[in-house]
């Protein structure tokens, strides 16, 4: 074993001297039991921790962290997750530089200079922090009412989700201006629409024989799925199909490729549909039984619904032209939804009542023998009581495992046979005369027949010249997908992802891919579209703002606060969704005073780059009267702050981890190290607040300031006696599989059969909320969408394409001038958004802004690699450096979004050289749900020369002509090297 | 006695840079240097059926532990020197700083540490492998590209992060066409690149 | 590769040193100069000594030097070994020279020819490395074999004039010392100039094309990307070793061609002219080869790009 002592010796020669190099006081010998991985060594000096990362804000990734003599000097993969399959990429490892960076903040601040210049930053105590910051939120509102604060939440620390709606009952604002807006919300708005809230969560980790990625680069950024669990999937599917206008990291692996043109995915999943009917891939049992396909649109019918409202957050009666009972007869009940039966050539109704319960406390559907049944069709089966011990649905049901190509460690859900009808046979094409109990008659077509009409009207040649992808490809792709592998079950769902969402028209497309999925049978399959893993802990600081006081009052019991959030009046549906103020109206208010100023604001994890026009954002910051902001860093936003208080890094904090998505996983976040001087956990600091302005806080109103301790205990208390012996249970079997736990709720596929769809997280279940169906008004996965219906009208009923004003189609002019297709947005898979641009492990990695250019028109442009090239649009101008990909079509350049240089000065930190959005539209957004167009708008490209530069230098400059870092040998770098000194003070 | 080596699986590859944080968590490596770079190479222009271009793959570069190193060669003191598992290490100690190893390397993944005044480069993380674990980029490696082995066992044997081996875990490959070594000039690289239906660049 | 200054003034001073050295001992072996062997000797050991010091600046811990120079395969041994040589040779030769009858005898004046050229030979080959193909070629011994020649005979010219061979010396003087001796002497000293001006031309030029056809051997990937230079321009391989239009075109045609070569062969051919103003030509010879000297080196580091240079 010679080599070994030799090896052994040189690298305790190695370990000695690069600790000194590093600054590390790490003795030789911990670092070599620190490398053999021994939980705990000689004086018990290191020990490994099994955690969950927060390295990026959307997944959650086992980690097992290295503590030695109480540092964290090493993250890796826990190898036990297998949603994740132990992955772990380099902004987790990077957290050490993070959770040491010498530029964390440490202490609550304030700022002595006038907004705008360096805000001077001087350390106060926390009493004083909170009393100023309550004072100030208490002016805004007594000065202009509570609607002119605001809220500015990311998606950042997952804990520190307050601005969702935490902050709404001591605000009493409507105005929640969140990133999920762009990102990710949108496709909850549509499928909460269409099916159920959340439910573009397609199940990558039950490996559907044909993965497809629609517009997302998930194996860099961990989005929703871990780049290893993705990159997995996508060499073991039998297909993998990529849909994005460039070629991906991962998808220079695809079998098939649609390059459509950003923007035209609507008319390209309505392709697909087309090539599915066509060619008879319609999975009929599901799609005639499940959606409202068989439902009868009376073109002619004055738009009307139950007299008891649909709820979602706020009432909304329901207006739809789909034929009910109560259109034909004077004592027909208005939830009964009529259908063409074919077996008895008559009308046949399906009673979707269960919504009364929500707004009738009176009425309990377990005991309506009508509800939720097809007239004519037995009862559904009642749930027993028998709770999660047992698992109901596969006592009940008949049914097989689901069997796919999953890797160790990973199980299917019980997979109930989906029932057929007895009687009835509900047609899906036809006109049928009706006549109205008015005696008028009109013509009743079923939805699906214009469902086909539309998605005709795409057919892959047809929409060829929308979607740039060629007729052969698509019809191609369609029949892959549509074409089972296994015939019990449909090929898996569809990762689709936030490009969708950013071209103003976010809703219709959201809507096309779900429907692309349900008719094909992939709605809660195998793999399929199976929404948030349904188990009933939430992490902390959630979107829920767990555990809030029931004494508090809120905005949204209040319609008259409600009727003030911004841009209710040019996107009507807000006043269902209700959970976002529009972000462009809001910067639009902030530079003009109309329609009424905003002039507060909190920040934590939020960001004025991310959506909209930035400048204007930058403007609405800078006329505030009061800001708060809690973050780890100085950043642009934070810098715009009157109060800053300094928040915990992942390292230190406890929390629950749920899969947000369809990994179904369960595990935590536990404390590894020590956090420093003045910090404090974000959960923490928002109870404080509370507190401070006078409110209650806890869900116990004898407790109304609960410990972190009792915090934590309340949250995971339906998974364990305590928040201690779950973290001794995940340290010693490490995560839990939510089949397993929550067999019913997520143990089992088609759960709008078996009833568990309906039900929420939260609720235990009960024979009164397990019902079938889904949570729309019709209790189907709506083709016709009756909420889309009640607020814009039958016309946008079914999915359709929309351009945004911007287009080219829609306006030529503006082309002419900007000739070029930018596209933003791409994941850098060293950095999650905005965030770690101040860490030596990332930054060296990807030092500046690249965007992509096709090689030929770089030629014609005189731009050569490496080039920092301008970028240019009516609203403003940016320099990205130039990266030669013959990966994206001639004519579209690919940006990156959200840039900042945190070795700028303060307060901008040099956001005007680079950040994107500086070239967006203000003006334009998604009709439906307000998402700003951040994508694919025209602009125009050319080098940056020293002629056309500030300083006559093409790299961006500070004020003083200081350069940006730019390059991996910038010595300013190591500036940015851990310090564990003075954490204690 | 071994010839341990990484085969990397370029398909699986997908540029995310984990390696690099990953060497340099365990390894110290300074800011500004790197054992480890993930090279695009490509892509080149494309076809005619092919727009836009999928005609490209993810490099991961470091030292390739050559079976006939040319900087042990050069090295004068024996600072660089062939360990009996067939990794290329530097007797720090012993290194002066002459720098000539990083010239003879044809790869370029040797430079002088400024602090140390030593040469360094990747070490396969020996003080890893020699305790039966893996190199942290091998362990980190987010596509399970990276896969580390001892050449003399064969390509199928070697290891991935959770004990899986190549032979049972990738996908399959021709051995003739399909591995690939980076520019050999009688050096004999010991790590082998595997690309499936893409276009290997440069010589071998 | 970016310059290695330390380097480029060792080889430079190596060259020197072996051509200064090798020279005094033809003339040794030529039998003339006689009074200029010591100084010749002396300056041959002043540059050795600055080259030795110019390489240590290369060295980072020249601390550890004598930690042991154990691989005979390293190019820096073998160089060593070689100096170490040289440094006897010079010894043994300057105890001939200070003997009451300072006659450097056949077989030393030999032994300082050969050790001279092995230097010369040992240094430039520990830079022929596969890694670098415009590095790796025998041509290189023969450029830095050409400097040492050019650089020895210019030297000694303006060192004898220095240092002359006294004038009318009594016929019974020794034969070195004769006054047919002195007119051999300078004839031999103005022929080798010629001949060493002539073959550094060549040889450098010869060199300069086994740059130009080394073309072919670097790896080409096309395009690609390093993430941690996004401002660097793509290299072009096909013109890492382009000194003949590329970005080291004008150090080679103006430095290494025309200074280098091309002036010292003129002053040298003018020099042997009767009458010729020797001194002034063998000091702007001397300077231009310098000059030559230090473009060659230059030109040789800035296309030493390895083989595979992307990383």
């Amino acid at each position: 074993m010679g080599s070994l002592n030799l090896s052994r010796r040189s690298f305790l020669k190695t370990a000695a001297a690069t600790a000194v190099a590093a600054n590390l006081a790490l003795n030789a010998e911990s670092a070599l039991a620190e490398t053999s991985h021994t939980a705990a060594d000689g004086a018990g000096e290191v020990k490994r921790i099994r955690s969950c990362c927060r390295g990026c804000g959307k997944m959650e990734c086992g980690v097992w962290v290295t503590v030695a003599n109480g540092r964290a000097v090493k993250i890796e993969g826990d190898e036990t997750a297998p949603h994740t399959m132990g992955s772990c990429c380099n902004k987790s490892v990077s957290s050490l530089q993070a959770c040491y960076h010498p530029d964390r903040l440490y202490h609550p601040m304030k700022r002595t200079n006038p907004k705008g210049e360096d805000p001077g930053w001087v350390r106060i105590s926390w009493d004083e922090a909170l009393d100023i910051i309550v004072a100030g939120v208490q002016q805004v509102k007594d000065k202009y009412g509570g609607q002119s604060l605001f809220t500015m939440g990311g998606t950042g620390r997952i804990w520190s989700m307050s601005p969702y709606n935490g902050y709404d009952s001591w605000f009493m604002t409507p105005n929640n201006v969140v990133a999920w807006q762009v990102c990710k919300g949108p496709r909850h708005f549509a499928s909460a629409l269409t099916s159920e809230f959340n439910h573009s969560w397609s199940a990558t980790v039950e490996r559907p024989p044909v993965f497809t990625i629609w517009a997302s680069t998930p194996e860099g950024s961990n989005y929703d799925e871990a780049g290893r669990s993705v990159v997995d999937e996508a060499m073991q599917a039998q297909t993998f199909i990529s849909v994005d206008p460039r070629t991906t990291n991962l998808g220079k692996e695809a079998d098939i490729h649609l390059a459509l043109k950003g923007g035209t995915d609507t008319p390209l999943a309505l392709a697909m549909c087309h090539v599915i009917i066509e060619n008879d891939l319609v999975d009929w049992k599901f799609v005639k039984r499940w959606t409202n396909a068989c439902f009868l649109v009376v073109d002619d019918k004055e738009p009307s619904g139950p007299p008891i409202p649909h709820t979602y957050n706020a009432t909304t009666m329901v207006k739809t032209k789909l034929l009910t009972q109560a259109d034909l007869q004077e004592d027909g009940s208005p939830w009964k939804y009529m259908v063409w039966d074919k077996a008895s050539n008559s009308l046949k109704w399906f009673n979707a009542s269960a919504d009364q319960a929500k707004a009738n406390p009176d009425y309990d559907p377990a005991t309506d023998p009508e509800c939720g049944i097809w007239e004519g069709e037995k009862p559904y089966k009642r749930y027993d009581g028998s709770g999660f011990e047992e698992h109901w649905s596969k006592e009940n049901f008949p049914g097989q495992w689901g069997e796919a190509n999953v890797r160790e460690g990973h199980m299917q859900a019980w997979s109930p046979e989906l029932d057929d009808f007895e009687s009835i046979d509900p047609a899906t094409e036809g006109a049928f005369e009706v006549t109205f109990a008015d005696g008028t008659k009109h013509t009743a077509i079923p939805v699906w027949q214009k469902f086909a009409e539309r998605c005709a009207e795409y057919a892959p040649e047809k929409s060829e010249s929308i979607t740039g992808v060629p007729a052969e490809k698509v019809t191609e792709a369609a029949l892959v997908y549509g074409t089972r592998v296994d015939p019990r079950w449909g090929n898996g769902g569809i990762m689709y992802q936030l490009a969708v969402e950013h071209h103003g028209n976010a809703i219709m497309n959201c809507r096309a891919i779900e429907l692309l999925t349900a008719i094909t049978g992939n709605t809660d399959g195998p793999g399929g579209q199976r929404g948030s893993t349904k188990i009933d802990v939430t992490y902390m600081g959630s979107f829920d703002s767990l555990p809030q006081s029931p004494l508090l009052d809120n905005p949204k019991f209040h319609p008259e606060i409600m009727e003030k959030q911004l841009g209710r009046d040019t996107h009507p549906l807000f006043a269902w969704w209700t959970n976002w103020a529009n972000a462009n109206t809001v910067w639009e208010a902030g530079v003009t005073g109309e329609p009424y100023p905003v002039k507060g604001c909190v920040c934590q994890s939020g960001d004025f780059l991310n959506m909209g026009n930035t400048t204007m954002a930058w403007d609405t910051l800078a006329q505030l009267d009061f800001m708060f902001d809690i973050d780890l860093w100085h950043h642009p936003t934070a810098e715009m702050a009157d109060v800053l208080l300094p928040a915990q890094h992942w390292l230190e904090v406890p929390s629950p981890r749920q899969s947000q998505g369809s990994s179904g996983a369960l595990g935590l976040c536990v404390p590894c190290v020590e956090p420093p001087a003045d910090t404090r956990y974000d959960p923490q600091i928002v109870e404080d607040l509370y507190e401070r302005a006078g409110l209650p806080w806890g869900w116990d109103e004898d407790n109304p300031y609960p410990t972190m301790e009792e915090i934590l205990d309340h949250t995971v208390r339906k998974v364990g006696p305590s928040w201690k012996e779950l973290v001794e249970e995940f340290q010693e079997n490490g995560w839990w599989d939510v089949k397993k736990l929550r067999p019913d709720d997520w143990g089992t596929y088609y759960r709008f059969q078996t009833g568990f769809m309906k039900k929420s997280m939260a609720e235990d279940p009960t024979p009164s909320n397990v019902i079938p169906g889904f949570n729309t008004p019709t209790m189907k996965q709506e083709i016709w969408c009756t909420i889309m219906e009640t607020y814009h009208g039958a016309e946008d009923a079914l999915p359709d394409y929309r351009p945004h004003p911007d287009t080219i189609d829609k306006n030529p002019e503006l082309w002419k001038e900007y000739p070029v297709h930018c596209l933003t947005g791409r994941r850098i898979p060293v950095y999650f958004h905005s965030e770690h641009r101040q860490l030596p492990w990332c930054r060296e990695v990807w030092p500046v802004p690249r965007v992509e250019i096709n090689p030929d028109d770089a030629a014609d442009w005189g731009i050569e690699q490496g080039d920092w090239v301008w970028i240019e649009s009516p609203h403003g101008k940016i320099r990205q450096t130039a990266d030669l990909y013959y990966g994206i079509p001639r004519g579209v350049i690919n940006a990156e979004h959200m840039w900042w240089y945190p070795e700028m000065p303060a307060p901008e930190h040099g956001w005007r050289l680079s950040a994107v959005n500086q070239l967006v539209n203000n003006d334009i957004d998604d009709p439906h749900c307000g998402a700003s167009v951040v994508r694919g708008y025209p602009v125009k490209v050319y080098k940056a020369t020293p002629e056309n530069s500030p300083f006559g230098n093409p790299c961006p400059c500070s004020d003083d002509g200081v350069e940006i870092i730019h390059d991996a040998s910038d010595p300013r770098l190591k500036d940015w090297a851990p310090v564990y000194e003075g954490r204690d003070q | 006695m071994a010839r341990y080596a990484l085969a990397i699986d370029c398909n699986r590859c997908v540029g995310c840079m984990a390696c690099n944080g990953a060497c340099k968590m365990v390894n110290n490596v300074p800011i500004g240097s790197f054992w480890n770079k993930v090279l695009r190479i490509g892509p080149n222009e494309p076809g005619q059926d092919e727009v836009p271009s999928h005609d490209f793959y993810f490099l991961p570069v470091q030292c390739q532990h050559c079976e006939n190193p040319e900087c042990v060669k050069v090295c004068p003191t024996g600072a660089s020197h062939r360990l009996p598992d067939g990794t290329v290490q530097i007797d720090k100690g012993k290194c002066i700083g002459c720098q000539f190893c990083a010239m003879s390397c044809p790869y370029g993944v040797r430079y002088l540490n400024e602090e140390e005044r030593v040469v360094e480069k990747c070490t396969l993380c020996e003080q890893q492998i020699a305790q039966g674990e893996l190199p942290q980029c091998v362990t980190n490696c987010v596509g399970m590209a990276k896969w580390f082995g001892d050449l003399d066992e064969g390509i199928e044997s070697f290891r991935g992060p959770c004990g899986e081996t190549m032979g049972d875990f990738c996908e399959p490959f021709d051995g003739e066409h399909d591995v690939h070594t980076l520019t050999d000039v009688g050096n004999r690289p010991s790590f082998l690149y595997i690309l499936r239906d893409h276009t290997w660049q440069g010589k071998e | 590769m970016e310059m290695q200054w330390p380097l480029i003034l060792f080889t430079l001073f190596m060259a020197w040193s072996a051509g200064v050295f090798g020279t005094a001992a033809v003339l040794a072996l030529a039998g003339g100069g006689k009074r200029v062997q010591m100084p010749a000797l002396v300056t041959s050991v002043v540059l050795l000594a600055v080259g030795g010091i110019a390489v240590f600046f290369h060295l980072e811990h020249w601390d550890r030097i004598f930690n042991g120079f154990g691989n005979p395969t390293s190019g820096i041994t073998q160089e060593l070994i070689v100096i170490v040589l040289m440094a006897v040779v010079m010894v043994v030769y300057f105890v001939y020279l200070r003997k009451p009858e300072p006659v450097v005898p056949r077989w030393l004046a030999v032994a300082a020819i050969v050790v001279s050229v092995a230097l010369v030979v040992v240094m430039s080959h520990s830079y022929n490395m596969a890694a670098r193909p415009a590095w790796d070629s025998p041509l290189l011994w023969l450029a830095y074999l050409g400097n040492a020649a050019l650089f020895g005979p210019l030297t000694v010219t303006l060192l004898a004039a220095s240092f002359p061979d006294a004038e009318g010396v009594s016929e019974d003087a020794p034969e070195a010392a004769s006054a047919k001796a002195v007119v051999r002497a300078g004839s031999v000293l103005a022929t080798s100039g010629v001949v060493g001006a002539v073959a550094n031309a060549v040889l450098s030029v010869a060199w300069g094309a086994s740059v130009m056809m080394s073309a072919a051997s670097f790896t080409e990937v096309g395009l690609y990307w390093d993430p941690t230079h996004p401002n660097y321009p793509i290299v072009n391989p096909a013109e890492a070793a382009n000194i003949l239009s590329g970005e080291a075109s004008l150090l080679f045609w103006i430095g290494v061609v025309v200074i280098g070569c091309a002036v010292p062969v003129v002053c040298a051919a003018l020099g042997r002219r009767k009458g010729a103003p020797a001194v002034p030509l063998a000091g702007v010879g001397l300077a231009c080869a310098i000059v030559g000297a230090v473009c060659l080196r230059m030109v040789f580091y800035s296309a030493g790009a390895s083989v595979f240079m992307f990383y």
